[in-house]
């Protein structure tokens, strides 16, 4: 009773936010919680990106050609061998990880700069990349996947709480939310633990943290596979939930999608990456709705704001966030959390906030 | 009395919560040299950084009776003062000419071609090294290339922080004598920062002495020189 | 042979663009310490604004150099009020800055002039001309003859005059700089407005034969960034020389190697983006460590 009265807030907030998930197909449409599927696969990729991003400070801009990996492995486990599609998301993300941590080897020869271009490089030619092994990809045609049913004891459990049976997109979802829970568990644990500790002492300075006996070149490669796990599983569980892909699914654009997500989020946190996930996956939706429904836009106008609305918001955004921002979304709770907390326990009579622009006297 | 160049006035400057210079107040006439003297980590360097808005100070530094207060370091060298600053400023990615085309770009006067002249004289080195890289030069060279750089500028006043600093005795005679030259010739006057102690009292007419970022000893270079007690406690000789 | 030729021919006028806009790339690498990934879309902005020019009955030739200006302009604005602001934060923090501007810049090309491919119209004829046999088109030529002119400008510029040295100066030692009332902070938005204004050149000379739409660079930067590291981050010398070579290995190498078609030209680039990392990381042209004063 004591440990649970004296938890912090946090550990409250992981429950409320648990439960807001797990309840949440109950209560919107099946179509909706789909929606709220795919940014929980977003944020699993986040979650990777930020592990390699925030945490150990090395840059990828071509995450989602591992998601493009992930994918694949599935589809072509499912379409071609027929196997069950639970059971490929693993194999997907390992294969996957596996390679993260083989393409981790050489990264560890580029600076910053050049580890940004080539991931770049990397994410531009995926869908060409993907187009070629036609036979196995399928080619420019994709893959089509067939959606599973839910099990008949998950079906008569949903239909016995909230009155009709569970449908395929909402199995897929708490698939999704099961993963997403695993995985974000694991990846707290990463961190507080050994593995997170050296991961962040070699982002805040390599020579220290070598010096100091972190193995620099181990926890690098490890980060970059980690990393490609989970975009590996989260590309394995956007193939079934949207039952198709194709070359053209896994444009640039979603690599920069992720890498703005981890950013506004908040990297090297937890919760950013969920947070992170929420905006870039509605902000193009809610866009694409509200804008039309507004009569007062003249059609032509509207459509070319739908589709240009996003690019100019994640730009503004971006920029905004990043010279007033850095910490993202997760950094600025922090930041207004210490603050408020200081001004509710009293701050002492010293000043706080700002350290003085000038010397210090003695 | 007429009124000094430069002016400190309870100066205080420091690195973030470092605070080096604890209220240092000195000056420098026109056409003077003046010797900033003591130990590593006193504040001479601080010093001369303060005054080209290197480090944040509080204060006032007067220059010609104007504040410097708030002004960018480009902005106080374009009032007149030249700083070579410990390790020299030399741009090693260009060539000795470029370096010293950097000295005198601000300059629209006609003397300009006259100081080229006497820059050449003064190091004939520099010119048999115009072309090639500021890097291939030596430490001694390279410090010329910065004096001359700093002599291109027409400044009114120098900031020389360690010139001898790495170099053989014989260079660092041969540059000592070219300063007190350009200070005689020129009218410009020079704040020295110095470890070697003797040399800067031998050619500054009145020298400050640093301790723990306060001027602990001030006045006549001669008078210092003579006077054991000072130099021992804190000349070290 | 006469068919290498052309292809030769072909791939100079590819790498005449691909250098113009590594030679931008490089231009703001030696300025502040990264790379511009929003290079390509300022570049296909200012072409869409070159567009609109000559939609509105300027002639071709004035309307590029009005559009140069414009860029020019563009590019010291773009460093005075989203640059400036994060100019000392670290890496990934100025990464993620020049995407929100390539996506900006995206999203406002499609915003303002709509996501239709139109064809841009070229001063040079597609008719060809015949050397040693092999036939070149006038808009090759055209292309390396202007690209030419323009790096040889840049060059000047850079090399021969006080502004240039400055901007050197400003860009290799910025301290030192201040130190000798060089304004810094002016000299890296000048260095801006430049590799907008090459940018621009590149994106102008590459139109007619890409098709101007929002996403029309989006190949050529990366065919720049193969050039701009195979010359040497640091070494404008050596983002020309690898825009040429990049440009005639990418032509080659589509014509000649039957695994290679359109669509892996790409992957071209990024083997040799790749290879160069490994075997020369520092590039033909570049130095090893470089230290800033």
């Amino acid at each position: 009773m004591q440990r649970i009265r004296s938890a912090p807030p946090r550990y409250w907030l992981v429950l409320v936010a648990v439960l807001f998930l797990a309840g949440l197909p109950t209560v919107v449409t099946s179509f909706q919680a789909s929606e709220w599927g795919g940014a929980l696969i977003l944020a699993i990729a986040i979650m990777g990106l930020n592990v390699l991003v925030g945490y150990s400070g090395q840059i990828s801009l071509g995450h989602g050609a591992f998601m493009a990996l992930g994918a694949y492995t599935s589809a072509i486990l499912v379409h071609t061998y027929k196997l069950d599609f639970v059971a490929t998301i693993p194999i997907a993300g390992v294969v996957t990880g596996v390679v993260g941590f083989l393409f981790g080897i050489p990264a560890l020869r580029l600076s910053a700069l050049y580890l940004a271009l080539a991931t770049f490089a990397l994410a531009v030619v995926t869908p060409s990349l993907i187009k070629r092994p036609a036979t196995l990809t399928g080619g420019v045609q994709g893959i089509l996947l067939i959606q599973p049913d839910p099990p008949q004891f998950m079906k008569d459990g949903f239909a016995a709480i909230t009155g009709t049976p569970m449908t395929s997109d909402q199995w897929i979802y708490y698939v999704i939310l099961v993963c997403a829970l695993l995985l974000f568990w694991f990846a707290w644990n990463l961190v507080r633990h050994r593995p997170g500790r050296a991961m962040r002492a070699v982002r805040d300075g390599e020579v220290a943290a070598a010096a100091s006996g972190v193995n620099v070149a181990g926890y690098k490669t490890l980060a970059f596979g980690v990393s490609a796990f989970y975009a590996g599983v989260a590309g394995s569980l956007f193939a079934l939930s949207t039952g198709f892909i194709s070359p053209d699914t896994f444009p640039v654009g979603l690599s920069i999608q992720l890498l703005v997500g981890g950013v506004v989020g908040g990297l090297a946190s937890i919760p950013g990456p969920l947070l992170g996930a929420i905006f870039v996956y509605f902000l193009p939706i809610e866009s694409n709705q509200w804008v039309p429904s507004q009569t007062w836009i003249p059609i032509q106008v509207a459509n070319t704001v739908v589709k240009a609305g996003p690019a100019v918001t994640y730009g503004a955004v971006l920029i905004l966030i990043m010279i007033f921002a850095p910490n993202g979304i997760v950094g600025l709770v922090n930041a207004g959390y210490s603050r408020l907390r200081r001004r509710l326990l009293g701050a002492s009579d010293r000043e706080t906030g700002q350290v003085p622009p000038g010397p210090q006297t003695v | 009395m007429s009124p000094a160049l430069l002016e400190l006035d309870d100066v205080r400057a420091g690195y973030g919560p470092t605070s080096v210079l604890h209220g240092v107040s000195l000056s420098v006439p026109e056409a003077g040299i003046v010797s900033l003297l003591g130990a590593n980590g006193a504040g001479k360097t601080t010093t001369l950084r303060a005054i080209t808005a290197g480090v944040r100070w509080t204060g006032d530094i007067r220059f010609g009776g104007r504040s410097l207060r708030r002004m960018s370091t480009e902005d106080v060298v374009r009032c007149g003062i030249a700083h070579v600053p410990e390790g020299r400023g030399i741009l090693t990615e260009l060539t000795v000419d470029e370096n010293l085309r950097l000295g005198s770009h601000l300059r629209r006067d006609a003397d300009v071609r006259k100081d080229y002249d006497l820059v050449f004289e003064y190091f004939p080195v520099l010119k048999e090294r115009r072309r090639l890289s500021a890097s291939t030069l030596s430490g001694g060279e390279q410090q010329m290339l910065a004096i001359a750089r700093a002599l291109l500028m027409r400044p009114r006043l120098m900031l020389l922080d360690e010139p001898s600093l790495g170099l053989a005795p014989m260079v660092v005679r041969s540059i000592f004598e070219i300063i007190r030259t350009i200070n005689q010739a020129r009218r410009v006057a020079v704040l020295l920062v110095e470890q070697n102690a003797s040399l800067a009292l031998d050619i500054s007419s009145t020298a400050f002495v640093l301790e723990v970022g306060r001027v602990a000893v001030r006045g006549d270079s001669a008078q210092l020189k003579g006077d054991e007690s000072v130099r021992r406690s804190y000349l070290g000789y | 042979m006469q068919e290498l030729l052309q292809q030769i021919v072909s791939g100079l006028a590819s790498g005449g663009i691909f250098a113009s806009l590594a030679l931008a790339l490089v231009l703001i690498y030696n300025a502040m310490g990264l790379v511009n990934f929003a290079q390509g879309e300022m570049a296909m902005f200012a072409t869409f604004i070159a567009f609109a020019l000559i939609d509105h009955g300027f002639s071709y030739w004035i309307a590029f150099p009005i559009t140069l200006v414009l860029a020019f302009a563009g590019g010291i604005a773009v460093q005075r009020i989203v640059i400036r602001p994060v100019e000392r934060a670290p890496v990934l923090t100025l990464v993620i800055v020049t995407l929100g501007l390539a996506t900006l810049f995206n999203g406002a090309a499609g915003f303002l002039f709509g996501y239709v491919p139109r064809s841009f119209p070229s001063p040079f004829s597609v008719s060809t001309v015949s050397i040693f046999g092999a036939y070149a088109s006038y808009q090759d030529l055209g292309v390396i003859a202007v690209s030419g002119v323009v790096l040889l400008l840049i060059y000047l510029l850079l090399q021969r005059t006080t502004v240039g040295l400055t901007m050197r100066a400003a860009a290799h030692h910025p301290e030192a700089s201040r130190l000798l009332g060089v304004r810094v902070s002016w000299m890296l938005a000048l260095g801006w407005g430049l590799a907008s204004a090459v940018g621009a050149v590149s994106g102008i000379m590459a139109a007619p034969a890409l098709l101007l739409e929002p996403d029309m660079m989006q190949t050529v930067i990366i065919y720049a960034f193969a050039a701009a590291v195979l010359g040497g981050i640091e070494s404008p010398l050596g983002a020309v020389v690898g825009g040429l070579i990049v440009g005639v290995t990418v032509n080659l190498a589509g014509a000649y190697l039957p695994f290679v078609g359109g669509d892996l030209q790409l992957a071209v680039a990024l083997a040799i983006i790749v290879a160069v990392l490994v075997v020369k990381p520092n590039g033909l042209f570049g130095r090893p460590a470089v230290r800033r004063v």
